[in-house]
Protein backbone atom coordinates (compact mmCIF):
# COMPACT_ATOMS: atom_id res chain seq x y z
CA UNK A 1 0.00 0.00 0.00
CA UNK A 2 2.61 2.21 1.10
CA UNK A 3 4.67 1.42 -2.28
CA UNK A 4 1.80 2.07 -4.29
CA UNK A 5 1.78 5.52 -2.69
CA UNK A 6 5.23 5.92 -3.40
CA UNK A 7 5.00 5.25 -6.90
CA UNK A 8 1.38 7.84 -7.28
CA UNK A 9 3.74 10.24 -6.06
CA UNK A 10 6.58 10.00 -8.19
CA UNK A 11 3.72 10.81 -10.75
CA UNK A 12 2.88 13.46 -9.15
CA UNK A 13 6.35 15.02 -9.14
CA UNK A 14 7.16 13.86 -13.00
CA UNK A 15 3.84 15.84 -13.92
CA UNK A 16 4.54 19.04 -12.23
CA UNK A 17 8.46 18.87 -12.73
CA UNK A 18 7.46 18.15 -16.61
CA UNK A 19 5.71 21.54 -16.98
CA UNK A 20 7.54 23.68 -14.58
CA UNK A 21 11.09 22.79 -14.55
CA UNK A 22 11.70 21.11 -18.09
CA UNK A 23 9.82 23.81 -19.61
CA UNK A 24 13.20 26.37 -18.87
CA UNK A 25 15.56 23.50 -19.36
CA UNK A 26 14.80 22.36 -23.08
CA UNK A 27 17.27 21.77 -25.37
CA UNK A 28 16.67 23.44 -29.26
CA UNK A 29 13.13 23.50 -27.84
CA UNK A 30 13.17 19.50 -26.31
CA UNK A 31 11.84 18.78 -23.04
CA UNK A 32 13.10 15.10 -22.04
CA UNK A 33 10.17 12.82 -20.96
CA UNK A 34 10.69 12.57 -16.78
CA UNK A 35 7.73 9.99 -17.13
CA UNK A 36 9.08 7.94 -18.95
CA UNK A 37 12.33 7.89 -17.34
CA UNK A 38 10.60 6.82 -13.99
CA UNK A 39 8.46 4.15 -16.44
CA UNK A 40 11.67 2.70 -17.58
CA UNK A 41 13.03 2.40 -13.78
CA UNK A 42 9.90 0.97 -12.67
CA UNK A 43 9.70 -1.49 -15.30
CA UNK A 44 13.15 -2.59 -14.30
CA UNK A 45 12.92 -2.67 -11.10
CA UNK A 46 9.66 -4.42 -11.17
CA UNK A 47 9.31 -6.59 -14.98
CA UNK A 48 6.49 -6.19 -17.60
CA UNK A 49 3.67 -6.17 -15.74
CA UNK A 50 4.11 -3.45 -13.54
CA UNK A 51 6.12 -1.46 -16.45
CA UNK A 52 3.29 -1.69 -18.42
CA UNK A 53 0.83 -0.65 -16.22
CA UNK A 54 3.14 1.88 -14.23
CA UNK A 55 3.78 3.36 -17.99
CA UNK A 56 0.10 3.59 -18.63
CA UNK A 57 -1.19 5.30 -15.88
CA UNK A 58 2.05 7.71 -15.75
CA UNK A 59 1.14 8.03 -19.76
CA UNK A 60 -2.39 9.10 -18.72
CA UNK A 61 -1.30 11.59 -16.14
CA UNK A 62 0.85 13.30 -18.83
CA UNK A 63 -1.74 13.49 -21.59
CA UNK A 64 -4.27 15.38 -19.34
CA UNK A 65 -1.36 18.07 -19.75
CA UNK A 66 -0.98 18.12 -23.17
CA UNK A 67 -2.14 19.49 -26.84
CA UNK A 68 -1.80 15.96 -28.18
CA UNK A 69 -5.17 13.28 -27.60
CA UNK A 70 -5.11 11.46 -24.23
CA UNK A 71 -4.05 8.62 -24.85
CA UNK A 72 -0.80 8.77 -26.76
CA UNK A 73 1.59 9.12 -23.98
CA UNK A 74 -0.55 6.00 -21.98
CA UNK A 75 -0.18 3.76 -25.18
CA UNK A 76 3.67 4.51 -25.74
CA UNK A 77 4.71 4.47 -21.71
CA UNK A 78 3.04 1.02 -21.68
CA UNK A 79 4.49 -1.05 -24.57
CA UNK A 80 8.05 0.45 -23.17
CA UNK A 81 7.29 -0.27 -19.99
CA UNK A 82 6.56 -3.40 -20.80
CA UNK A 83 9.45 -3.69 -23.72
CA UNK A 84 12.07 -2.85 -20.97
CA UNK A 85 10.38 -4.93 -18.07
CA UNK A 86 11.12 -8.18 -20.69
CA UNK A 87 14.38 -7.17 -21.17
CA UNK A 88 14.93 -7.20 -17.63
CA UNK A 89 13.82 -10.72 -17.07
CA UNK A 90 16.86 -11.66 -19.48
CA UNK A 91 19.23 -9.94 -18.05
CA UNK A 92 22.10 -11.47 -15.71
CA UNK A 93 24.20 -8.62 -14.79
CA UNK A 94 23.73 -4.92 -14.97
CA UNK A 95 26.34 -1.89 -15.35
CA UNK A 96 26.86 1.20 -14.18
CA UNK A 97 26.25 2.57 -16.97
CA UNK A 98 22.50 0.91 -17.05
CA UNK A 99 20.61 4.10 -16.32
CA UNK A 100 21.86 5.93 -19.41
CA UNK A 101 21.76 3.67 -21.81
CA UNK A 102 18.38 2.29 -20.85
CA UNK A 103 17.40 6.10 -20.42
CA UNK A 104 18.49 6.68 -23.86
CA UNK A 105 17.47 3.84 -25.84
CA UNK A 106 13.99 3.23 -23.76
CA UNK A 107 13.47 7.20 -24.67
CA UNK A 108 14.25 6.39 -28.05
CA UNK A 109 11.30 3.26 -28.52
CA UNK A 110 8.89 5.55 -26.68
CA UNK A 111 9.70 8.43 -28.89
CA UNK A 112 9.10 6.19 -31.74
CA UNK A 113 6.40 4.96 -30.32
CA UNK A 114 4.60 7.86 -29.87
CA UNK A 115 5.11 9.66 -33.46
CA UNK A 116 4.21 6.58 -35.05
CA UNK A 117 0.96 5.54 -32.99
CA UNK A 118 -0.05 9.58 -33.71
CA UNK A 119 0.58 9.25 -37.11
CA UNK A 120 -1.72 6.34 -37.22
CA UNK A 121 -4.57 8.29 -35.40
CA UNK A 122 -4.19 10.50 -37.68
CA UNK A 123 -1.67 13.70 -35.65
CA UNK A 124 -0.30 16.11 -38.38
CA UNK A 125 3.59 16.00 -39.10
CA UNK A 126 4.05 13.19 -37.14
CA UNK A 127 5.98 10.77 -39.31
CA UNK A 128 8.53 13.45 -40.54
CA UNK A 129 12.13 14.85 -39.90
CA UNK A 130 11.21 17.24 -37.26
CA UNK A 131 9.83 14.24 -35.46
CA UNK A 132 12.99 12.30 -35.71
CA UNK A 133 14.88 15.32 -34.62
CA UNK A 134 12.76 15.88 -31.42
CA UNK A 135 12.81 12.59 -30.68
CA UNK A 136 16.27 12.23 -30.86
CA UNK A 137 16.98 15.25 -28.78
CA UNK A 138 15.13 14.02 -26.29
CA UNK A 139 16.29 10.61 -25.82
CA UNK A 140 19.73 12.02 -25.64
CA UNK A 141 18.15 14.29 -23.00
CA UNK A 142 16.28 11.37 -21.00
CA UNK A 143 19.93 9.34 -21.18
CA UNK A 144 21.31 12.33 -19.52
CA UNK A 145 18.51 12.43 -16.55
CA UNK A 146 18.31 8.50 -15.84
CA UNK A 147 21.62 7.91 -13.28
CA UNK A 148 19.72 10.70 -11.50
CA UNK A 149 16.14 9.74 -11.76
CA UNK A 150 16.54 5.79 -11.32
CA UNK A 151 17.96 5.68 -7.88
CA UNK A 152 14.85 7.80 -6.61
CA UNK A 153 12.21 6.16 -8.66
CA UNK A 154 13.59 2.21 -7.86
CA UNK A 155 13.88 2.55 -4.43
CA UNK A 156 10.26 4.40 -4.54
CA UNK A 157 9.35 0.82 -6.49
CA UNK A 158 11.10 -1.47 -4.14
CA UNK A 159 8.80 -3.73 -2.83
CA UNK A 160 8.32 -3.30 1.50
CA UNK A 161 9.24 -6.83 1.92
CA UNK A 162 12.30 -6.40 -0.60
CA UNK A 163 14.68 -6.50 2.35
CA UNK A 164 13.69 -9.91 3.19
CA UNK A 165 14.31 -10.88 -0.52
CA UNK A 166 16.89 -8.55 -1.31
CA UNK A 167 17.42 -9.14 -5.15
CA UNK A 168 21.46 -8.93 -6.05
CA UNK A 169 21.91 -7.46 -9.33
CA UNK A 170 25.17 -6.87 -11.56
CA UNK B 1 3.03 -24.59 -18.67
CA UNK B 2 2.75 -22.29 -15.65
CA UNK B 3 5.15 -19.91 -17.80
CA UNK B 4 3.29 -20.00 -20.85
CA UNK B 5 0.46 -19.10 -18.79
CA UNK B 6 2.30 -16.19 -16.83
CA UNK B 7 3.37 -15.01 -20.56
CA UNK B 8 -0.35 -15.28 -21.79
CA UNK B 9 -1.65 -13.11 -19.03
CA UNK B 10 1.36 -10.55 -19.07
CA UNK B 11 0.19 -10.14 -23.09
CA UNK B 12 -3.39 -9.96 -22.30
CA UNK B 13 -2.37 -7.14 -20.29
CA UNK B 14 -0.76 -5.08 -22.13
CA UNK B 15 -3.37 -5.46 -25.43
CA UNK B 16 -6.11 -4.27 -23.05
CA UNK B 17 -3.77 -1.43 -22.30
CA UNK B 18 -3.20 -0.70 -25.76
CA UNK B 19 -6.77 -0.94 -27.03
CA UNK B 20 -8.10 1.34 -23.95
CA UNK B 21 -5.28 4.08 -24.86
CA UNK B 22 -6.52 3.99 -28.87
CA UNK B 23 -10.26 3.81 -27.42
CA UNK B 24 -9.33 7.09 -25.15
CA UNK B 25 -7.24 8.36 -28.01
CA UNK B 26 -10.55 7.60 -30.51
CA UNK B 27 -12.65 9.33 -27.33
CA UNK B 28 -10.63 12.38 -27.22
CA UNK B 29 -10.46 13.05 -30.84
CA UNK B 30 -14.02 12.92 -31.23
CA UNK B 31 -14.64 15.75 -28.20
CA UNK B 32 -15.26 13.94 -25.26
CA UNK B 33 -16.89 16.28 -22.37
CA UNK B 34 -15.78 13.79 -19.77
CA UNK B 35 -12.09 13.87 -20.89
CA UNK B 36 -12.31 17.37 -20.68
CA UNK B 37 -13.58 17.67 -17.59
CA UNK B 38 -10.73 15.21 -16.22
CA UNK B 39 -8.20 17.44 -17.72
CA UNK B 40 -10.06 20.43 -15.72
CA UNK B 41 -9.85 18.66 -12.86
CA UNK B 42 -6.33 17.46 -13.13
CA UNK B 43 -5.41 21.10 -14.02
CA UNK B 44 -7.10 22.42 -10.95
CA UNK B 45 -5.45 19.99 -8.97
CA UNK B 46 -1.69 20.43 -9.97
CA UNK B 47 -2.07 23.73 -10.48
CA UNK B 48 -1.24 24.83 -7.34
CA UNK B 49 1.73 22.70 -7.20
CA UNK B 50 2.95 23.97 -10.56
CA UNK B 51 2.49 27.59 -9.18
CA UNK B 52 4.63 26.66 -5.98
CA UNK B 53 7.39 25.10 -8.01
CA UNK B 54 7.35 28.32 -10.46
CA UNK B 55 7.65 30.67 -7.57
CA UNK B 56 11.00 28.86 -7.25
CA UNK B 57 12.20 27.80 -10.20
CA UNK B 58 11.19 31.06 -12.13
CA UNK B 59 13.55 33.08 -9.91
CA UNK B 60 16.55 30.88 -10.37
CA UNK B 61 15.87 30.33 -14.07
CA UNK B 62 15.65 34.13 -14.69
CA UNK B 63 19.01 34.36 -12.65
CA UNK B 64 20.63 31.91 -14.98
CA UNK B 65 19.01 34.11 -17.63
CA UNK B 66 20.97 36.93 -16.56
CA UNK B 67 24.08 35.50 -15.55
CA UNK B 68 26.90 37.58 -17.82
CA UNK B 69 24.73 40.50 -18.45
CA UNK B 70 23.49 43.10 -16.30
CA UNK B 71 19.89 42.92 -15.16
CA UNK B 72 19.03 46.44 -16.52
CA UNK B 73 20.18 45.17 -20.25
CA UNK B 74 17.45 42.42 -19.97
CA UNK B 75 14.68 44.84 -18.81
CA UNK B 76 15.62 47.03 -21.10
CA UNK B 77 15.79 44.06 -24.18
CA UNK B 78 11.93 42.51 -22.76
CA UNK B 79 10.29 46.58 -23.11
CA UNK B 80 12.17 46.82 -26.49
CA UNK B 81 10.74 43.29 -27.81
CA UNK B 82 7.27 43.95 -26.28
CA UNK B 83 7.78 47.62 -28.39
CA UNK B 84 8.98 45.82 -31.32
CA UNK B 85 6.07 43.44 -31.14
CA UNK B 86 3.01 46.27 -30.43
CA UNK B 87 5.02 48.37 -33.70
CA UNK B 88 4.84 45.46 -35.94
CA UNK B 89 1.19 44.20 -35.43
CA UNK B 90 0.53 48.45 -35.88
CA UNK B 91 1.98 48.12 -39.02
CA UNK B 92 0.59 45.32 -40.36
CA UNK B 93 -2.77 46.21 -38.95
CA UNK B 94 -2.80 49.51 -40.86
CA UNK B 95 -2.36 47.55 -43.77
CA UNK B 96 -5.25 45.36 -43.06
CA UNK B 97 -7.52 48.43 -42.34
CA UNK B 98 -7.63 50.11 -45.39
CA UNK B 99 -8.92 47.35 -47.13
CA UNK B 100 -10.89 46.30 -44.39
CA UNK B 101 -12.98 49.71 -44.08
CA UNK B 102 -14.42 49.02 -47.37
CA UNK B 103 -15.59 45.88 -45.63
CA UNK B 104 -17.10 47.56 -42.75
CA UNK B 105 -18.93 50.12 -44.34
CA UNK B 106 -20.81 46.92 -46.17
CA UNK B 107 -21.30 45.14 -42.93
CA UNK B 108 -22.66 47.97 -40.52
CA UNK B 109 -23.63 45.16 -37.86
CA UNK B 110 -20.20 44.25 -37.11
CA UNK B 111 -19.18 43.21 -34.14
CA UNK B 112 -16.09 45.60 -32.25
CA UNK B 113 -13.59 44.48 -30.46
CA UNK B 114 -13.09 46.40 -27.23
CA UNK B 115 -10.83 46.52 -24.59
CA UNK B 116 -13.55 46.10 -22.02
CA UNK B 117 -13.65 42.51 -24.11
CA UNK B 118 -10.61 41.32 -23.34
CA UNK B 119 -9.12 39.65 -20.90
CA UNK B 120 -5.11 40.29 -20.05
CA UNK B 121 -2.88 37.33 -18.72
CA UNK B 122 0.73 36.99 -18.18
CA UNK B 123 2.21 34.49 -20.19
CA UNK B 124 3.44 31.57 -17.54
CA UNK B 125 5.22 29.03 -19.49
CA UNK B 126 5.36 26.73 -22.39
CA UNK B 127 3.18 23.80 -22.48
CA UNK B 128 1.75 20.94 -24.46
CA UNK B 129 4.83 18.96 -24.61
CA UNK B 130 7.71 18.28 -27.88
CA UNK B 131 5.20 17.90 -30.14
CA UNK B 132 2.67 20.91 -30.11
CA UNK B 133 3.48 24.62 -29.49
CA UNK B 134 1.69 26.22 -26.86
CA UNK B 135 2.07 27.92 -23.76
CA UNK B 136 0.58 28.24 -20.28
CA UNK B 137 -1.19 31.65 -19.30
CA UNK B 138 -2.22 32.81 -16.00
CA UNK B 139 -5.44 33.21 -15.99
CA UNK B 140 -9.01 30.64 -16.40
CA UNK B 141 -12.35 30.41 -16.01
CA UNK B 142 -12.65 32.12 -12.58
CA UNK B 143 -11.21 35.51 -14.62
CA UNK B 144 -13.93 34.33 -17.56
CA UNK B 145 -11.68 32.75 -19.99
CA UNK B 146 -13.35 29.70 -21.83
CA UNK B 147 -12.57 27.35 -24.69
CA UNK B 148 -11.72 28.25 -28.38
CA UNK B 149 -11.87 32.30 -27.13
CA UNK B 150 -8.59 33.79 -29.47
CA UNK B 151 -5.76 35.40 -27.77
CA UNK B 152 -3.90 38.21 -29.37
CA UNK B 153 -1.49 40.72 -28.37
CA UNK B 154 -1.55 44.71 -29.09
CA UNK B 155 -3.98 47.34 -29.13
CA UNK B 156 -7.74 46.25 -29.27
CA UNK B 157 -8.62 46.85 -33.14
CA UNK B 158 -5.03 46.20 -34.26
CA UNK B 159 -4.51 43.33 -32.59
CA UNK B 160 -2.30 40.27 -33.85
CA UNK B 161 -3.76 36.41 -33.19
CA UNK B 162 -1.13 34.44 -32.03
CA UNK B 163 -3.28 31.44 -30.68
CA UNK B 164 -6.31 30.05 -29.23
CA UNK B 165 -7.38 28.86 -25.78
CA UNK B 166 -7.35 24.65 -25.72
CA UNK B 167 -7.19 23.67 -22.16
CA UNK B 168 -8.99 25.67 -19.17
CA UNK B 169 -9.03 25.66 -15.82
CA UNK B 170 -9.71 27.68 -12.69
CA UNK B 171 -6.74 29.81 -12.48
CA UNK B 172 -4.90 28.88 -15.97
CA UNK B 173 -4.83 28.05 -19.26
CA UNK B 174 -3.23 26.67 -22.06
CA UNK B 175 -3.07 28.11 -25.34
CA UNK B 176 -2.35 26.80 -28.96
CA UNK B 177 0.00 29.06 -30.75
CA UNK B 178 -0.56 29.57 -34.49
CA UNK B 179 2.66 27.96 -35.46
CA UNK B 180 0.88 24.67 -34.11
CA UNK B 181 0.80 21.53 -36.66
CA UNK B 182 -3.19 21.64 -35.88
CA UNK B 183 -4.14 24.89 -35.95
CA UNK B 184 -5.78 26.24 -38.83
CA UNK B 185 -8.16 30.03 -39.40
CA UNK B 186 -9.85 31.36 -42.04
CA UNK B 187 -8.55 34.23 -43.62
CA UNK B 188 -7.54 36.87 -45.90
CA UNK B 189 -5.04 38.07 -47.93
CA UNK B 190 -4.58 42.21 -47.91
CA UNK B 191 -3.13 43.16 -51.40
CA UNK B 192 -2.05 46.92 -51.15
CA UNK B 193 -5.80 48.45 -50.72
CA UNK B 194 -7.96 45.63 -51.69
CA UNK B 195 -8.71 42.41 -50.42
CA UNK B 196 -7.11 39.31 -51.72
CA UNK B 197 -7.59 36.11 -51.65
CA UNK B 198 -9.69 34.09 -49.24
CA UNK B 199 -8.19 30.41 -48.03
CA UNK B 200 -6.81 28.84 -45.31
CA UNK B 201 -3.85 29.96 -42.94
CA UNK B 202 -2.71 26.64 -40.83
CA UNK B 203 0.20 25.58 -38.49
CA UNK B 204 3.52 23.76 -40.03
CA UNK B 205 4.98 20.84 -37.63
CA UNK B 206 8.24 21.64 -38.84
CA UNK B 207 8.24 25.00 -39.63
CA UNK B 208 7.79 28.35 -37.61
CA UNK B 209 6.30 29.83 -40.95
CA UNK B 210 2.23 29.10 -41.73
CA UNK B 211 0.73 27.76 -44.60
CA UNK B 212 -1.52 30.23 -46.59
CA UNK B 213 -3.76 28.03 -48.90
CA UNK B 214 -6.11 29.54 -51.19
CA UNK B 215 -9.22 27.94 -51.22
CA UNK B 216 -11.44 27.03 -54.13
CA UNK B 217 -11.84 29.50 -57.16
CA UNK B 218 -10.74 32.35 -54.68
CA UNK B 219 -9.42 35.07 -56.94
CA UNK B 220 -6.87 32.20 -58.51
CA UNK B 221 -5.88 34.79 -61.00
CA UNK B 222 -3.93 36.89 -58.38
CA UNK B 223 -0.56 36.63 -57.20
CA UNK B 224 0.05 36.66 -53.98
CA UNK B 225 3.12 39.10 -53.15
CA UNK B 226 5.61 39.11 -50.78
CA UNK B 227 4.38 41.40 -47.69
CA UNK B 228 1.11 40.71 -48.31
CA UNK B 229 -0.69 40.53 -44.62
CA UNK B 230 -2.93 38.11 -43.72
CA UNK B 231 -5.83 38.43 -41.33
CA UNK B 232 -8.43 36.51 -39.90
CA UNK B 233 -11.71 35.92 -41.66
CA UNK B 234 -14.03 36.03 -38.70
CA UNK B 235 -16.57 32.79 -40.13
CA UNK B 236 -19.41 32.28 -38.52
CA UNK B 237 -18.04 29.11 -37.66
CA UNK B 238 -14.97 30.30 -35.95
CA UNK B 239 -14.93 32.38 -32.91
CA UNK B 240 -12.11 35.14 -34.28
CA UNK B 241 -13.13 38.15 -34.71
CA UNK B 242 -12.52 39.50 -38.07
CA UNK B 243 -9.10 41.48 -39.22
CA UNK B 244 -7.04 39.86 -36.75
CA UNK B 245 -3.33 39.84 -38.33
CA UNK B 246 -2.13 36.06 -38.79
CA UNK B 247 1.01 37.04 -40.47
CA UNK B 248 3.32 38.62 -43.68
CA UNK B 249 3.63 36.93 -47.36
CA UNK B 250 7.46 35.61 -47.05
CA UNK B 251 7.55 34.70 -50.90
CA UNK B 252 6.13 35.96 -53.73
CA UNK B 253 3.97 32.82 -55.81
CA UNK B 254 2.68 33.80 -59.35
CA UNK B 255 -0.43 33.27 -60.34
CA UNK B 256 -1.66 31.23 -61.92
CA UNK B 257 -4.74 28.63 -62.77
CA UNK B 258 -4.30 25.81 -60.20
CA UNK B 259 -6.96 25.89 -57.39
CA UNK B 260 -4.41 24.97 -54.91
CA UNK B 261 -1.57 27.13 -54.25
CA UNK B 262 0.97 27.41 -51.01
CA UNK B 263 2.18 30.75 -49.87
CA UNK B 264 4.29 31.01 -46.53
CA UNK B 265 3.37 33.53 -43.29
CA UNK B 266 5.50 34.76 -40.93
CA UNK B 267 3.34 35.50 -37.75
CA UNK B 268 3.94 39.42 -36.63
CA UNK B 269 4.90 38.79 -33.36
CA UNK B 270 7.72 36.23 -32.12
CA UNK B 271 5.21 33.67 -30.59
CA UNK B 272 8.48 32.51 -28.67
CA UNK B 273 8.84 36.00 -26.55
CA UNK B 274 5.46 36.47 -25.62
CA UNK B 275 5.14 37.61 -22.05
CA UNK B 276 1.64 39.37 -21.90
CA UNK B 277 -1.21 38.72 -24.15
CA UNK B 278 -5.01 39.40 -24.35
CA UNK B 279 -7.70 36.98 -24.60
CA UNK B 280 -10.40 37.86 -26.76
CA UNK B 281 -14.24 37.16 -25.33
CA UNK B 282 -15.95 37.03 -28.74
CA UNK B 283 -18.43 37.50 -29.97
CA UNK B 284 -18.35 40.40 -26.56
CA UNK B 285 -21.07 39.93 -23.83
CA UNK B 286 -23.49 42.67 -24.25
CA UNK B 287 -23.10 45.67 -21.14
CA UNK B 288 -26.60 45.11 -19.54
Amino acid sequence: MIRRIRLALVIVVCVVLQTTLFTHLQIDGVAPDLGLVAVLAVAWEDGPDTGAIYGFLMGLAVDLFLTTPLGLSALSFAITGYAVGVFQTGVVRTSPWLAPILGGIGGLFGGLVFITAGAIVGQPGMLSFDSLRIVLIASVYDAVIAPLVFPIVRRAARRDDARAHWRVRG
Amino acid sequence: MDISRHDRRRRLTLILLIITSLALVSLDERGSGIIDSARTAAQDVVSPLQDAADGVIDPVSEWLDGLGRANELQDQNEKLRRELDAARSAVAAAKASLAELSTLKEVLDLPDIADGDAITADVVDSAGGNFSRAFRISKGTAAGIGLEMPVVVGAAGKAALVGKVVRVSANSAIVQRIDDATFGVGAQLVQADQNGPKGLAEGQHDSSLLRFTVVGQSLTSVALKKGDVAITLGNAIEKYPPGLVIGAVVQTVDAGGAIARNAELRPVVDLDSLTIVKVLRYPPVPVP
